[in-house]
């Protein structure tokens, strides 16, 4: 069984590798952190991708469901043969000018202990909770085993006989676990477990190697103790829900914006597409994200002078975004009933929600009253931040030439508005729902949000490895 | 500023790494600047690695967590094997379902649901003819039995019996 889950990591992975070798250039040489970098994109992306095709597959042929490994594996083969011969093909114009700043093998000592600390934590967490948190087998689990037990009758797991299970809610990890379980040809708990393992070590992953990408290995191995060794982000890491995959293409696909400018173009463009329709694809909040995403690149094509690379980036952007977007939308919203918080029926209610005071003073008092339980945590962590950032400041402002990252602070910005309105505007009780969705709605952000910060710190911008341009 | 924001760095910065070399010396931060950030960055990771222990600690102090889905697995499997994977049943439970009543009985009606799916389970009325009762105690059979309108049909113990309207 063991072989066959692995199996369904690696098919997702070269699954992964195609797009992103398809659509990120192959540079001449490997710059520290890029190959792990585009390595744990493909994983997240591979297994998104994987997802969707399992979906469609589910649709279309619920029962051929059995065979879809085959298929899959033999894609992943062919796949595999075509970013292999891509790798090894060198393009003619990069341009590699590695970091040369001081080694700090002691970060990188103290992000290792951290991450060898969090890992067994979040090992521990899972053999608690082998099933996950309770959303997880109230919603994602349940709705996993509507796929693997009847695929001939998938649209039962949207049923609007059970509105507690959210059936609104985007298929992504529920598809993903089937997937697996399809593959292991059994209802193993393996599974999903690993993937809410796999997600959460994805996620620092990410976070490490993107920043040390873009020429700041200091504030990788920093940021990514700091995610690693967040309270809530470890109790998560073994909850089996879909709030860290959330957090994890969010970070994709704010780290891919911030990549934007350096000559990629189309392809990023599109890669970003994908990763935001990923997001779309797991929870409603990232289809705010998406609409949030499709707003920033609109904004960032009115600053751009080259007609036809703008025209090329929002064109790629809305192409990459459109298979997921579609098969969320056409497959879900036109099935299920509409959303208990968002929805056109709650239209005029919610303006009237809106426009009432007391409703804005309760969400700060409900959210004043959670993040109080984390002061100290949450203190000591801003004071520390903060010194860096003084000390950091002065080299920043002399050196970065690049000031990309201020659109993730904008995308971050909007989106924790949209968090507060929501709030704003719930048919629930407002300290209820503060009360348990607060700290899995700030772990959607908070990868992005130390990836931000640090990227606005690293101390010069390299030129970066870039093949040919996209 | 957007325009300068978004230039490709390809543009901007074409510098060669020979002239990145010399333009990092000069760049270097002075002495105070560079040791607080050293200080900062230090006591970043020993707060995170304290952090991180601290978790560790709780994980392995909390005691084994009581694992409610194994319980209603074993409890239900019974009953799952006699329901038909396609139906839509009824659930009856002695607990209050309303979550404002504490959250016991709608995560036990929520746990039945996740074991005997793609049976779905209802809980308004009318509740179709199939009835599945899942209660706290083990001997409710008898009590269940006086249910207006319900025939037990099976009793699979543990609290479990599957009942059928009165015709």
């Amino acid at each position: 069984m063991m072989h066959q889950i692995i199996m369904s990591f690696l098919t997702a992975g070269v699954l992964g590798w195609l797009v992103v070798g398809t659509l990120l250039p192959v540079p001449t040489r490997w710059h520290p952190g890029e190959f792990a970098n585009r390595s744990i994109l493909a994983l997240g992306v591979g297994i998104g991708v994987s997802a969707l095709m399992y979906f469609i597959w589910l649709v279309l042929g619920p029962h051929r469901v059995p065979n879809y490994p085959w298929l899959e594996t033999g894609l992943a083969l062919a796949g595999g043969y075509l970013v292999s011969r891509t790798v090894a093909r060198s393009p003619p114009n990069a341009t590699p000018a590695p970091y040369a700043g001081p080694k700090r093998n002691v970060l990188k000592l103290g992000f290792a202990l951290v991450a060898l600390v969090a890992a067994a934590t979040a090992f521990i967490r899972a053999i608690d909770y082998p099933h996950g948190f309770s959303d997880a087998w109230a919603i994602w689990n349940l709705r996993a085993r509507f796929f693997f037990r009847a695929p001939n009758d998938w649209r039962r797991a949207f049923t609007p006989l059970l509105p507690w299970t959210h059936p609104d809610y985007p298929p992504l990890l529920a598809a993903s676990v089937a997937r697996g379980w399809t593959y292991a040809a059994e209802e193993t708990i393996v599974v999903p477990m690993l993937y809410s393992l796999l997600f959460a070590a994805a996620t620092v992953g990410l976070l490490v190697t993107a920043l040390r990408r873009a020429g700041h290995p200091d504030g990788g191995w920093l940021a990514g103790a700091l995610l690693a060794s967040t309270p809530a982000f470890l109790t998560h890491s073994a909850a089996q829900m879909a709030d860290l995959p959330l957090g994890f293409y969010l970070l994709a696909s704010i780290i891919l914006m911030t990549r934007l400018g350096e000559g990629y173009e189309r392809g990023a463009a599109a890669l970003l597409g994908v990763t935001t329709g990923l997001a779309a694809w797991t929870k409603n909040e990232g289809v705010l994200f998406a609409l949030i995403i499709c707003a920033v690149m609109w904004l960032i094509r009115l600053g751009r002078t080259d007609g036809r690379s703008r025209q090329f980036r929002t064109a790629a952007a809305v192409t990459g975004l459109a298979v997921p977007m579609l098969a969320a939308v056409l497959g879900l919203k036109m099935l299920a009933p509409p959303n208990d918080v968002v929805s056109i029926a709650r239209l005029h209610h919610a303006f009237n929600q809106l426009v009432d005071p007391t409703r804005y003073a309760a969400v700060f008092r409900a959210a004043g009253t959670v993040i109080g339980h984390a002061r100290v945590w949450l203190g000591s962590v801003a004071l520390i931040l903060t010194i860096a950032g003084i000390a950091g400041c002065r080299r920043h402002a002399a050196n970065s030439p690049s000031n990309s990252w201020a659109w993730g602070w904008l995308v971050i910005g909007l989106m924790a508005s949209s968090y507060f309105f929501v709030y704003v505007i719930t048919p629930y009780e407002i300290a209820g729902h503060v009360d348990t969705s607060i700290s899995r709605l700030s772990l959607h952000l908070w990868p992005s949000i130390l990836y931000v910060y640090f990227l606005g710190m690293r101390p010069r911008v390299i030129t970066p490895v870039v093949g040919k341009a996209g | 500023m957007i325009t300068e924001m978004m230039t490709p760095t390809s543009q901007r910065q074409t510098r060669q790494p020979s002239d990145a070399t010399s333009e990092q010396r000069r760049l270097v931060a002075p002495a105070p600047a560079r040791f607080a950030q050293t200080v900062a960055n230090l006591a970043l990771v020993s707060f995170s690695l304290l952090v991180a222990v601290q978790s560790l600690r709780a994980a392995m102090r909390q005691p084994h967590f009581f694992n409610p889905t194994a319980v209603t697995v074993q409890r239900l499997s019974a009953v799952r094997a006699a329901l038909p994977p396609d139906a839509v049943i009824g659930y009856r439970t002695d607990e209050s379902l309303e979550v404002a009543a504490g959250g016991e009985g709608i995560s036990r009606y929520y746990l039945a649901q996740y074991t005997l799916a793609p049976t779905v389970l209802v809980t308004r009325a009318p509740l179709p003819d199939v009835v599945v009762g899942d209660f706290i105690d083990p001997s409710a059979g008898g009590r269940v039995a006086k249910l207006p309108g319900l025939i037990p049909v099976r009793d699979f113990g543990l609290g479990v019996i599957l009942l059928r309207h009165a015709p």
